[in-house]
């Protein structure tokens, strides 16, 4: 019987690969893996294997600089390694946390196979996973690492496989403890309490750190006691999975590799003596996962949170007659819940009014004015370049919704209309606020109410009007990247099997491209902008010329916007589904 | 009316339905039946307006497809077999998002008649989560008859129905062809189409095999005259029927 499971991992395992090597003669799946394993390359591998440490061309760092933060590190280890396992015990899953597949549980469960060979068989699918995330951090951390490049990746091997164990088997601690009648919600208590009182006796021992003012001297103080019992002793079985990893040398790497490997073993046959029924959780863990991954092909948001059970508010009431695009607008802001309404906007701009108008009383409060002007800035700027490719799964949506949207007796601009109008009426209104809290903020600092109200009414009034198009234009790329490179835009990796290089490559080459073109787009509006800026300037003032090139600029991002629209909507008429769709 | 003309769709090398022409009038139920890869769905996606066939021409009601796909869309309802609805609008507001994409002003007076004809008058508030699977297929039934289409396509109806929706199903069919729609319904249940529809398009490998009414099509392929669609079906397509179980002794 282990070898009909031996038989379904390595085929499984050679079919994904080989399936990955014969999509590569597809040009999009080969250009985005010769751009991914440029990225590796270059980012990751260049910068594992070079002397420095650093990427091909960046600069090199300071002599002894990464050993210095790994001395500084590994003290800390243990403890971090502690606080994960013992959240785990808290917070972890209360059954028995074997996770199989929905096809693997309809197959193995009614096989004449062992739990043990079950576990077994498990236990052997994570390695796969472990080998390549040791081998990936190995790679990441080789910058600040000591040792050779094996040593450090059995380092990340013995941790993970540790870690990997004990979560199974605390599971299967739980799930009997849970049969002998402790339900979850007692065990976290018992586990909680003792847990208190052992951290209430530790620090009741510790000496009193001399300085609680420097975090500098504090953390001085953390280290030595890390490596003083009480702690030490406390956080043995902890340190003794992380030291390998930091071993200097290849002495000391296997003196810390057979305490290791000894409590490794000690995981593996507690996890394998456990008689544990973890069939029941793991179908339930397997319905489950089969569900997300559907929600998640269909271009879900949150593929974890079942279909919904209570009706939201209407934002405005939907007319039988009139403008066809709005209807998707009132559809879709349903869907994003009571939260996003005019009102709340409406009362975070009149608490953010407030809140600025009371710092702006005090002199004393200034630094939290500025901190508001950063912020808001910042976050303008990032919103307005991130905000549209954070909304990518909303316009990916398109491809999943098309068989029921191109059946709308719409013309094609409507529906790319409709489709971009939620996402740029949030854009816009999140845009809005922080442009308010930025033109409040720095009125309120300068103490200027002039500045306040002409800088407001110029801003609201001019910036204000870019920003719907703007955001509008820089949607419109994204949805043009849906029906341009339908399956390069996929929401999720292909039921062909995982991501890969390919799918990062491929991500790479469109955020290039979305860059390229965005600059393309920005251009006409940016030159009319600057001349009529230049001529108003010159000819009537600062701030006149300020508004009129906002509006110029608006109208041109208007019209762009516009045409784009039009140009996608005949492409999403003439497109066809069925090339992407299985027939 | 449903008039297709010469219609031929490729994928590539494939084609998947070719130089398909039919016609269904008013009043006529047209069973679209087949062995799967037939072209049946592509047939109904082109049909539809939702993928564009590669030669031919589509007319619904007299309105061109290609020409004027959004007033030939106004006269057309499909209802998938897979009901796709959005799960954050309730029952009335699916109807409300339908009557504004079609501009049925009255769709509140339209609505109640047929949620009750589809036992579905107590459901109005009620999200898509809170449906059961037969229950979504027939909002699905609701929001395509609230703009009176005179053209109807109906992919696989009955999936998910219970014995009690399965009739009433059959008989709204009924119904709809007896005011006067024209109506494609797309199935493997042979019963089904036997039943309900008064022509049959027999498809296979993209191809039509038979076009007519049921009695012209029995005469033509049945080998007695009480031969039922399926073994008319076998018959046309050439397929053998699966052999019976063997049982064990």
């Amino acid at each position: 019987m282990t070898g009909a499971l031996v038989y379904l991992y390595v085929t499984s395992v050679r079919n994904a690969v080989v399936q990955r090597l014969q999509r590569l003669r597809q040009p999009k799946y080969l250009a985005g893996a010769v751009v991914g394993a440029a990225y590796f390359y270059f980012i990751v591998f260049g910068r594992a294997f070079s002397r420095s440490g650093r990427a091909p061309g960046s600069a090199p760092l300071p002599e002894g600089g990464n050993l210095e933060a790994l001395a500084w590190i590994e003290p800390f280890a243990a403890p971090a390694l502690a606080v994960i396992i013992l959240l785990g015990w808290l917070i972890g899953k209360s059954r028995a946390a074997l996770q199989f597949s929905e096809s693997e549980a309809a197959f193995l469960f009614p096989a004449p196979v062992s739990r043990r060979t079950l576990i077994h068989y498990k236990l052997l699918r994570n390695q796969l996973g472990i080998l390549l995330t040791a081998l990936l951090l190995t790679l990441l951390s080789r910058r600040g690492a000591t040792g050779h490049p094996l040593q450090q990746a059995a380092g990340w091997w013995v941790f993970f496989s540790t870690l990997n164990l004990h979560f199974i088997g605390a599971s299967f601690a739980r799930q009997q403890l849970l049969e002998l009648g402790l339900n979850p919600v007692r065990q976290r208590l018992l586990l909680g309490t003792a847990l208190l009182l052992l951290t209430l006796a530790t620090w009741w021992w510790l000496p009193v750190p001399p300085d609680t003012t420097n975090i500098v001297a504090l953390l001085h103080f953390a280290r030595e006691q890390v490596g003083q019992a009480p702690l030490s002793w406390l956080l043995l079985p902890f340190s003794l999975v992380t030291r390998p990893y930091f071993a200097p040398d290849t002495g000391a790497f296997l003196l810390a590799l057979g305490p290791a490997l000894l409590l490794l073993a000690g995981h593996y046959y507690w996890v394998i003596r456990a008689d544990v029924a973890f069939e029941e959780a793991a179908l339930e863990y397997a319905a489950r996962r089969a569900n997300m991954v559907a929600a998640a092909r269909a271009g879900h948001w949150n593929p974890g949170r079942g279909a919904p059970t209570k009706p939201r508010s209407e934002p405005f009431r939907l007319g039988a007659h009139g403008w066809a695009p709005v209807a998707f607008l009132w559809k879709n802001l349903i869907a994003l819940g009571p939260f996003f309404r005019l009102r709340t906007w409406l009362i975070a701009c009149a608490a953010m009014f407030t809140l600025i108008s009371w710092l702006g009383a005090d002199r004393g409060r200034a630094d939290y004015l500025m901190l508001i002007v950063i912020f808001s800035g910042m976050f303008s700027t990032a919103l307005l370049v991130g905000g549209p490719m954070f909304m990518r799964r909303e316009v990916q949506q398109t491809l999943t919704q098309l068989d029921i949207t191109k059946a709308y007796p719409l013309a094609g601009w409507q529906i790319v209309l409709g489709q971009l109008l939620s996402p740029i009426v949030l854009l816009t209104f999140i845009e809005w606020f922080l442009l308010l809290c930025f033109i409040l903020a720095v009125g309120a600092a300068k103490k200027k109410i002039a500045f306040l109200v002409l800088l407001g009414s110029g801003g609201m009034g001019g910036v204000a009007l870019v920003v719907p198009p703007l955001v509008g234009l820089l949607l419109c790329l994204q949805y043009a990247g849906v029906l341009y490179f339908p399956a390069w835009a996929a929401a999720t990796p292909p039921p062909g099997g995982g991501g890969g290089i390919e799918l990062l490559g491929q991500r790479l080459i469109f955020m290039l491209g979305y860059l390229v073109v965005l600059v393309v787009a920005l251009l006409p509006a940016g030159g009319a902008g600057a001349l009529v800026f230049f001529i108003a300037h010159a000819l009537i003032g600062k701030l006149t010329a300020f508004i009129l090139t906002t509006l110029t600029v608006s109208a041109i991002l208007g019209l762009e916007l516009a045409a784009c629209i039009g140009w996608l909507g005949g492409k999403l008429e003439r497109f066809d589904l069925s090339t992407e769709m299985p027939r | 009316m449903i008039e297709v003309t010469g219609l031929t769709k490729r994928y590539g090398e494939f084609t998947a339905v070719r130089e398909l022409s039919f016609t269904v009038q008013p009043g006529e139920v047209m069973g679209l039946v087949g062995p799967n890869g037939a072209g049946k769905t592509t047939t109904l996606r082109c049909a539809t307006g939702i993928i564009p066939p590669t030669l031919g021409t589509i007319r619904i009601g007299g309105t061109d497809l290609r020409e004027d796909p959004v007033g030939a869309k106004r006269r057309l309802a499909f209802m998938p077999d897979e009901p796709r609805l959005f799960d954050h609008l309730t029952v009335e507001q699916h109807l409300n998002f339908v009557a504004r994409l079609h501009g049925v002003t009255d769709w509140r007076e339209r609505a109640t008649p047929i949620l009750t004809d589809l036992e579905m008058a107590d459901k109005r508030a009620l999200l898509p989560g809170e449906l059961s699977r037969g229950m979504k297929q027939k909002l699905v039934i609701a929001c395509g008859l609230l703009h009176s289409p005179a053209v109807i396509f109906f992919d696989e109806p009955l999936t998910g129905l219970d014995p009690g929706g399965i009739r009433r199903m059959k008989e709204t069919m009924r119904r709809l062809a007896r005011d006067g729609a024209a109506i494609i319904l797309s199935s493997h249940l042979l019963s089904l189409v036997e039943e309900v529809c008064t022509h049959v398009l027999i498809l296979k490998a993209g191809e039509k095999v038979a076009d007519g009414s049921i009695t012209d099509i029995r005469t033509r392929f049945a080998v007695h005259p009480d031969a039922s669609l399926e073994e008319v079906f076998f018959k046309a397509t050439e397929d053998q029927p699966a052999p019976p179980p063997v049982l064990p002794p």
